[in-house]
């Protein structure tokens, strides 16, 4: 009988370990899914394609001007957001906290403009297309007068 | 201590504005830099708190727009050093059963200053630090601010304390002189103006200009000094009015003096006319005797000479002898007018002689008969039973012999003149038989002890004195007499002269029964 208890009792144990297992995996499986992303901006100000370096040079706020001198403002998705967590993975190689902390530093240094974060797609695509010299990262190819599409690395998407 | 108010003044103001003085150049300058550290603490912390505010913003909801503001208007600020961004970790060991805080500088603004995680604020600068939380982070933001601000703000402050000072310390110099001016001037004034109405110059006036308590004073003075002056005025003029009554009264003093000597004087001739009339009726007997016995020697010398004539030497011897007899009783009486005019004489010397021993009883005896026949001289009706009881055993007395003789006789003669006067008795009723009686006697010292005492009393039972008039009859003039019959000082000179001598005089009168004068004189 005690022996039949143990035995029920292990076997408990390693099906929750089995189901947790089979748990983890399947999340690592989503996480490993990747989100295509697309660069977008005001048609005025930014150019039409960008090599992969400009971009990240653009988004660490490095570089803050666009060669006819107007002043980038780049918008992005919140960390929060799937898009937002894959543009940190992408292009910051960092985690949301990184580049949270990351952005505060450049603000407290007084060193750059942090972007503007934004909890929806749309609302990032009014900003840009709202204000010459925007750029931003969004997670599906727009279809709209006011904002571009720009290439990275010749490719709409990466 | 003499103070002048001029000095009290310039105390006065120089202490208030020593005081403050010292309020704006200590006192304050410490209050404000006090209040300026402590908002200026106050500030800082705020800046601390916004940024920290916008840091939780911006790593919360991804909103940096909070936090660069903040972060511009840190910078900004005046006297602004540093600010830095510490984060805290838990860092625990590998068993993970104990931990240590660890505070790393995450961020400062500028990247040249190098911020130290604990510093505390000196007092060159001020560092605040404000705490944030968040899922990302946790830790502080420190700011550091320079005090050069603060020191130069308190110098400020001093600097204008120390003008302010100034200021006031000139203002209250001349507070002063415009105080001194305006109290101490006009008060010394005052003060001058009040010695010389002191010293009898009611001409002093003050000028009053000021319109306020002092020149109040100066008006008060000026209408004082002309009451004064009136006043003055008026008792010059009452003095004057004085004077002219004294110099009236002097006069009128030295008239009642002469008139007093004169009525003295006539009394004086009064008791002597009375006496003269007693002395004339006490010489015309003595002198009737000398006049007869000369007349019968002048016919007995003739019968005398017929006699040796005829040689009847035995009738010559006879008529001799009548005429010798005669002889000697012309001398006795001429001897007794001699007495008589001698005693006239006595009584009308003035009162300016010496004390000395006399025989009472003989005087009380004289002056007895002399009133009684002066009586009798002016009115022959008039009859008086009088009597004199003369001590044998009375010593003489020292005294001034006219003076006394005058009271005998002035009493006396009152005596005489109350019987004479004396009202017919009622319808039906007796008269009596007036009569006066003198008694002397020598009162020794009770118990042996004090003074031998003479006492005179002279009674008569004649109306009496009413009582309402008792007290009066010693005053001077007083008198019950028709005018011009009596002077009114009879009783009053008596008073006197027997207290000038030492004793007393007093009255006994029942009126309708009689009186009695009672004299006690020491021995």
């Amino acid at each position: 009988m005690k022996n039949y208890e143990v035995i029920k009792m292990k076997l408990s144990i390693y099906i929750r370990i089995i189901f947790s297992s089979l748990l983890f995996m399947s999340g690592m499986v989503v996480h490993a899914q990747t989100i295509p992303l697309t660069v977008i901006s005001h048609p005025a100000d930014a150019p039409a394609d960008l090599k992969q370096s400009e971009l990240k040079s653009i988004l660490l706020g490095e570089k803050q001007r666009w060669k006819n001198g107007k002043k980038i403002e780049v918008a992005l998705l919140k960390t929060s957001t799937a898009a937002g967590k894959e543009v940190c993975t992408k292009v910051y190689d960092m985690s949301a906290d990184e580049v949270k902390k990351y952005w505060l530093a450049m603000v407290f240094q007084g060193k750059a403009e942090a972007p503007s974060f934004f909890n929806t797609v749309g609302e990032l695509q009014a900003f840009v297309s709202e204000n010459p010299g925007a750029i931003g990262i969004v997670d599906q190819i727009p279809n709209s007068p006011g904002i571009q599409v720009v290439m990275v690395d010749g490719k709409k998407t990466f | 201590m003499f103070i002048a108010l001029k000095t009290k003044i310039w105390l006065t103001v120089l202490t208030i504005v020593l005081l403050f003085t010292c309020f704006t150049l200590i006192y304050f300058p410490l209050k404000q830099g006090e209040s300026l550290l402590h908002n200026y603490n106050n500030e800082v912390q705020n800046h601390a708190n916004t940024v920290a505010l916008g840091v939780r913003i911006a790593l919360k909801e991804q909103n940096y727009e909070g936090v660069q503001t903040a972060m511009q208007f840190v910078r900004g600020a005046p006297g602004f050093e540093f600010v830095s961004l510490l984060q805290v970790d838990t860092v625990w060991n590998e068993k993970h059963d104990s931990f240590i805080i660890k505070e790393t500088v995450f961020g400062t603004y500028p990247d040249s200053v190098h911020v130290k995680p604990g510093q505390v604020s000196t007092d060159s600068i001020i560092i605040k630090r404000a705490p944030f939380q968040t899922p990302e982070m946790s830790g502080d933001i420190e700011v550091g601010f320079s005090t050069k601000e603060i020191i130069e703000s308190k110098h400020k402050i001093q600097r204008t304390s120390l003008m302010a000072s100034g200021g006031i310390f000139i203002l209250g110099l001349l507070i002063s002189l415009w105080l001194a001016r305006n109290i101490s001037v006009p008060v010394r004034v005052l003060r001058d103006a009040a010695r010389r109405v002191g010293q009898g110059d009611l001409t002093a006036n003050i000028n009053c200009i000021s319109n306020d308590e002092i020149g109040d004073l100066g008006k008060a003075f000026n209408i004082m000094v002309s009451d004064i002056s009136k006043a003055r005025e008026e008792l010059r003029e009452i003095n004057q009015t004085l004077s002219d009554t004294n110099q009236r009264l002097n006069t009128t003093l030295t008239d009642l003096k002469a008139t007093q000597t004169q009525l003295i004087h006539a009394e004086k001739m009064a008791s002597l006319g009375e006496m003269t009339a007693g002395i004339a009726h006490e010489i015309q007997n003595p002198l009737n005797f000398v006049n007869n016995f000369s007349e019968i020697n002048s016919e007995l010398v003739d019968e005398l000479h017929d006699e040796l004539k005829k040689g009847d030497m035995q009738s010559a011897n006879e008529i001799a002898r009548n005429i010798k007899e005669n002889e000697e009783k012309i001398v006795f009486h001429g001897k007794r007018a001699d007495s008589i005019v001698k005693s006239m004489l006595l009584h009308s010397r003035t009162g300016s002689g010496q004390k000395e021993l006399t025989d009472l009883n003989d005087m009380v005896d004289e002056y007895v008969r002399l009133a009684y026949h002066g009586m009798r001289a002016k009115d022959k009706t008039f009859n008086v039973d009088f009597k004199t009881e003369l001590d044998p055993e009375l010593p003489k007395i020292n005294m001034i012999p006219q003076d006394i003789g005058r009271v005998l006789l002035n009493l006396i003669n009152n005596a005489f003149q109350a019987l004479n006067s004396a009202p017919y008795p009622p319808e039906g009723g007796h008269k009596k038989s007036p009569k006066v009686s003198v008694i002397t006697k020598h009162i020794p010292p009770l118990g042996g002890r004090g003074q031998n005492s003479v006492q005179i009393s002279i009674t008569d039972n004649g109306p009496g004195i009413p009582d309402s008039i008792k007290d009066k009859i010693f005053q001077p003039f007083f008198t019950t007499k028709p005018t011009g019959k009596g002077t009114g000082l009879g009783l009053s000179l008596s008073y006197d002269i027997i207290n000038a001598h030492g004793g007393e005089i007093k009255v006994d009168s029942i009126e309708g029964e009689g009186t009695t004068f009672t004299i006690i004189l020491p021995v």
